[in-house]
């Protein structure tokens, strides 16, 4: 039809679709913020997979001594690379983690579902997201200064033990369990809990026989997301638990993880060569393992969701595939794990009673055993709020001294630690959050507005989505790996300040790209429906009618996903510097941040930055506050002022 | 005369912080008959149900005056402990609610929390059970199977078994029909004909053919207050209050 | 759905008083032709049988149409068992009302014996019973069949006395024989209306009250008559 003038093709039909430039342009633009996490997806398997090969291809290694190898010397005359010991590590500390976590953490789920008023829900749950937001390197603080002593002196433990580590680490998890936990309990229908009690049951035997059965899968999930976490943690683990790789089932031990030696790679205390790149293979199994994790997890939830077993909606040969061979044996493996769980307690208990005088069930035993099973999961939670308040008055004693106006205006120094400040350290961390927001909030507020608001429910859709919420499971020091290779290295950015702000980028990505979505999901669809009903584009929809209602959920998401990143240790582990006495002045600049600054003080020998290590947590808790409050009061006028 | 076996409303007044949903009701609950309470959406049927097995104490804000008196007991009493109560005076709810447990283990649920443990023991009270619930037939030789498989109409005869399975002496019934397809409805009031001969029964219905199939007494609530109450044939085929037949005949609204 | 059942109920009430009214003019009718021996007007009352009896199955489909559909409870559905039996009652008058004329028919050609005896007088006292009924069956009250008892023992009364009365006649005169037997059987036909229209009146007293009543009680009845 070119023949045609444009005039003589509108007289023929004048509803044709015009050609919009604004609106391509503008839908390119938000595509490819959501592709980003493809890129970056695939930048990350390129550097663990690049990084593996060189490894495996180096004379010294052998593949299968790798997995199957009980030595891990890398360095020395003879360098063995067996990766069994540090898995070990990784799993004592995961495991212990989980073995001390888990019973908290559900048992304060159980009592914050079950047995909590309101008022005292209303308490306890922003207590326990600020347990979630303590970032990690003032856990490992606290646990080398102030838990490990305790293990040293009383039970004769090493300068370096497992125990700390796992100690400090379940309190860390709790809050993932604790809220995955509370929320799947808190979906089980009432009815659930009116026809306990009505065949005479007690609060406690219905909290404890139907709701949390019926809530397992969820509770199974976030366990296996405390896991995760627990694998994935590097900065405790490096702090306290020590490098000594070897086997050990002996928490009061000295071990080393997975993750402990690439952080060890990171701050370059391991020689160039080919103990470099086992760091990489390292992290390629360590991806691996929190990936699969990750994914039985997701699934699990889906499962919770449908309340069936999981099915698919849309058959294409790809899902076809996954639900015959994963989704199956998926199903059948928690079917089947529920049904072991339920053999094992079942025989337990008759061998139990077999054993014991059977147990009574008067009506008084029956109390009896709530108000047992009640104060032991309250005491969890007494636990951690008691855990919590130790942690900031310890700190704070130990730091409060050095804290001071010439501290946080001065320079580190090595000739008089005395007189150490973080004045470039506080200065480094706000230009890595300024530029952080910089090119995180256009990228996921963009993601996420695409996802939303243009996206069809395409099989490219779907793996986006999957690609996002995979990208959020990815330990951090893996981010740091990655940062290192790509940016560092590859681009040439060298450790610069843009370096570490675009590692940080994409590590907050997905968090903002779901809190964007929130946000935008909260605006009612009726505005949407109204605005194309009047003829607008699917951009002057967004732009006009969602986004201003949107932009305090989006801001608040921004600020929250920032604040953690401030916090985040092992992503900028490979680019900080350990010691400057300059401000950055460029993008392209070398740069100190807080919490590696901690980090370094923390490991020195002298005492006396361990006390300036105290002051900058104080100084990294206190921005972190004030940036959760400023969060909280833009939500909070944002609620007051809508009125929809 | 006053039987001790009935169950004695006296003067029950039910609050739920200012709203007053329950005003000042009397009635006697005959012994192994079925009384029903009728009524339009919102009168206090549920409300007044809910108070023989102490259901509302789980609300918050919610506030009961007054006796209900049965076996010389006033169960209204705050000294009265609701669990061993309801082990006494069963309920079955509106919504089919099994749990998301086996057939077998939704019955024995109960009877485990009262310290029945045996397995004889318990695969006896639950044939028994899912027999009198006229259900054994339908599922007797797949006990395992999750409860979530069955119909409506089978669940909630499931739930009658649940209920039945601590042996009450009172069976409260809250709309228990009203999820259900015609047949299974019917199968349910053949079963309330039935489960009569050994237990009291007191229904909620908001139909009224139902409460006239039925029930022995039917008393007629709106708006909180019990207007008016004796046995069904008369209620139905000549009420005393003016209220009464308005809503009878459908003149109501 | 409830309006609709009123209106239904509404003008099936109409109908059957209408009927009520066809077969209380039959009825009048009859008599009057008896008395008069008007053929023409006896005709007129034979020519009217189809009309009731077409009356009555059309009322009958209506009351069970309403029944299925409705299931009425309380006044409603005690109306619709009256109006089921009413119709059955009336029916019935009307079906009297063609047996009293074809008795005109009979008797046509001959005068009557002491002027009918007091047939025309037992007539209007069934007539004003079954007005009354359908009066209170209209109105919903039950004031027009307060004294029913009475004035049916007053009907029963009147056909005693109209059979010793023939008995006598038929003794004295065995001409009179055919026309004394008709008168007999007249009078049997007028106590059989007055006792529907009591029946019909109990069934009112129902509807309106809910109460069963029992407005011919059995007593000691010295006048046993055989039928």
């Amino acid at each position: 039809m070119k023949h045609l003038r444009q005039k003589d093709k509108d007289t023929r039909n004048p509803f044709h679709v015009k050609f919009n430039l604004t609106e391509k342009t503008i839908a390119t633009l938000l595509f490819s913020s959501a592709s980003v996490a493809v890129v970056v997806s695939a930048a990350i398997l390129y550097t663990l997979i690049e990084g593996s090969f060189t490894f495996f291809t180096a004379p010294e290694v052998d593949i299968l001594q790798f997995f199957f190898g009980a030595k891990w010397v890398p360095h020395g005359q003879t360098p063995s690379f067996g990766i069994l010991p540090l898995l070990s590590g990784t799993l004592l500390i995961a495991g212990g983690t989980i073995l001390i976590g888990a019973p908290l953490g559900i048992g304060a789920a159980i009592f914050l579902s079950e047995f909590a008023s309101d008022r005292l829900r209303s308490i306890i749950k922003p207590i326990i997201e600020i347990l979630a937001g303590i970032p990690s390197i003032v856990y490992g603080f606290f646990a080398l200064m102030f838990i490990s002593p305790i293990f040293r002196d009383f039970f004769g433990a090493g300068y370096f033990n497992a125990v700390s580590a796992i100690i400090v680490m379940s309190v860390m998890v709790l809050p993932i369990i604790v809220s995955i936990s509370d929320d799947s309990m808190k979906a089980v229908p009432n009815h659930y809990r009116e026809s306990s009690l009505a065949v005479g049951a007690t609060k406690w035997e219905t909290a404890v026989k139907i709701v949390m059965p019926a809530a397992s899968s969820g509770i199974i999930a976030g366990v296996l997301l405390g896991l995760a976490r627990a694998i994935g943690e590097t900065m405790v683990v490096t702090l306290v638990a020590g490098s000594i790789a070897r086997f050990s089932i002996n928490p009061l031990d000295e071990v080393m993880t997975m993750t402990s030696y690439i952080a060890k790679v990171a701050t370059g205390d391991i020689p160039p060569g080919v103990a470099v790149s086992a760091g990489f293979a390292v992290g390629l199994l360590l991806f691996a393992i929190t990936f699969t994790i990750n994914f039985i997890a997701s699934k699990v939830v889906i499962k919770i969701k449908d309340g069936t077993p999981i099915k698919r909606n849309k058959k294409t040969f790809l899902s076809k595939l996954f639900s015959t061979i994963h989704l199956s044996i998926l199903n059948k493996g928690i079917d089947n794990f529920k049904l072991v769980i339920k053999k094992l307690f079942q025989n337990f208990s008759q061998l139990f009673s077999k054993v014991k005088k059977p147990r009574s069930f008067s009506l008084e035993a029956r109390y009896r055993r709530g108000k047992i099973g009640r104060s032991l999961i309250g005491s969890s939670l007494i636990f951690s709020v008691l855990f919590l308040i130790v942690l900031i008055v310890s700190i704070t004693q130990q730091g409060i001294g050095e804290l001071s106006f010439e501290f946080i205006t001065s320079l580190p120094s090595y000739l008089r630690p005395d007189s150490a400040g973080i004045y470039p350290a506080i200065m480094g961390s706000i230009y890595l959050m300024l530029l952080t927001i910089l090119f995180s909030a256009p990228l996921g507020v963009g993601a996420a507005i695409y996802l939303n608001e243009f996206a069809r429910d395409t099989s490219y859709t779907r793996f986006l989505r999957r690609i996002i919420q995979n990208l959020a499971g990815v330990p951090s020091i893996v981010f740091g790996l990655m940062g290192f290779i790509i940016f560092v290295r590859m681009s040439g950015f060298g450790p610069s300040l843009l370096s570490g702000s675009l590692t940080l980028t994409i590590m907050v990505l997905p968090i903002i790209i779901v809190s964007t979505e929130e946000a935008l999901k909260s605006v009612p669809g009726g505005f949407r429906e109204a605005a194309r009903g009047v003829g607008s584009t699917p951009w002057q929809t967004v732009r006009h009618h969602v986004l201003p209602y949107a932009i305090p959920g989006v801001l608040t998401g921004i600020i929250l996903s920032v604040s953690r990143a401030i916090g985040e240790t092992a992503p900028i582990l490979f680019m900080a510097a350990a010691f400057s006495k300059t401000i950055p002045t460029g993008i392209f600049d070398g740069f100190l941040a807080l919490p590696t600054t901690i980090f370094y003080w923390t490991t020195d020998a002298k005492p006396i930055l361990h006390d300036k290590a105290a002051s900058a947590i104080i100084v990294l808790l206190i921005i972190l506050l004030a940036m959760n409050f400023i969060a909280i009061i833009i939500r909070q006028r944002a609620q007051a002022k809508r009125d929809w | 005369m006053v039987e001790i076996k009935d169950l004695h409303v006296k003067n029950v007044n039910i609050y739920y912080g200012d709203n007053h949903a329950i005003k000042d009701v009397s009635l006697d609950i005959k012994e192994k008959k079925v009384t029903a309470f009728i009524g339009p959406s919102g009168c206090g049927k549920s409300t007044l149900l809910r108070a023989f097995n102490r259901m509302n104490d789980e609300i918050v804000g919610c506030r009961t005056e007054g006796s209900i008196f049965w076996q010389n007991i006033d169960i209204l009493d705050k000294k009265i402990d609701p669990v061993p109560l309801r082990k006494e005076i069963g309920m079955v709810f509106q919504k089919p609610n099994p749990f998301p447990k086996s057939i077998y283990d939704n019955i024995a649920y109960g009877l485990r929390i009262h310290g029945i443990r045996r397995k004889e023991e318990l695969d006896s009270i639950v044939e028994k059970s899912l027999k009198a619930a006229a259900l054994w037939d339908e599922v007797g030789d797949r006990l395992e199977a999750s409860a979530m498989s069955l119909s409506g109409g089978q669940q909630q005869r499931l739930c009658i078994a649940r209920s039945l399975a601590i042996e009450p002496k009172v069976i409260l019934m809250d709309e228990p029909c009203s999820a259900l397809d015609p047949i299974a409805t019917a199968k349910i009031e053949e079963l309330i004909r039935d489960l009569v001969k050994q237990y009291t029964v007191v229904i909620v219905t908001h139909n009224m053919q139902q409460a006239a199939r039925v029930s022995d007494y039917t008393a007629y609530m709106y708006l909180g207050k019990m207007i008016e109450f004796g046995e069904t044939k008369q209620i139905f085929e000549n009420p005393r209050e003016e209220l009464t037949e308005n809503y009878i005949t459908g003149r109501f609204g | 759905m409830v309006k609709e059942f009123q209106e239904g109920l509404n003008s099936l009430s109409k109908k059957v008083v209408e009927m009520g009214h066809l077969a209380e003019e039959m009825l009048n009718n009859s008599v009057i032709s008896l008395r008069d021996q008007n053929v023409e007007l006896a005709n007129g009352v034979l020519s009217k049988k189809t009309i009731i009896a077409h009356m009555d199955a059309e009322i009958e489909a209506e009351a069970l149409r309403l029944l299925t559909l409705f299931a009425p409870m309380a006044s409603d559905m005690r109306k619709i068992a009256t109006i089921l039996k009413m119709i059955t009652y009336l029916a019935r008058i009307g079906r009297y009302g063609k047996d009293i004329a074809n008795i005109t028919l009979e008797l046509a050609d001959q005068p009557h014996v002491k002027k009918l005896v007091s047939i025309p007088y037992m007539g209007g006292e069934v007539q004003s019973l079954i007005r009354d009924a359908l009066k209170a069956f209209e109105e919903e009250t039950i004031e027009p069949i307060q004294n029913f008892t009475d004035r049916e023992k007053n009907v029963d009364e009147l056909r005693y006395s109209i059979f010793r009365e023939c008995l006598t006649y038929m003794m004295e005169d065995s001409k009179t024989i055919t026309r004394c037997t008709r008168y007999i059987m007249v009078s049997r036909y007028l106590e059989r209306c007055g006792d529907h229209a009591v029946k019909m009146a109990e069934k009112i007293y129902y509807m309106v009250t809910g109460e069963h009543i029992d407005l011919d009680p059995p007593g000691p009845d010295v006048n046993q008559t055989p039928s």
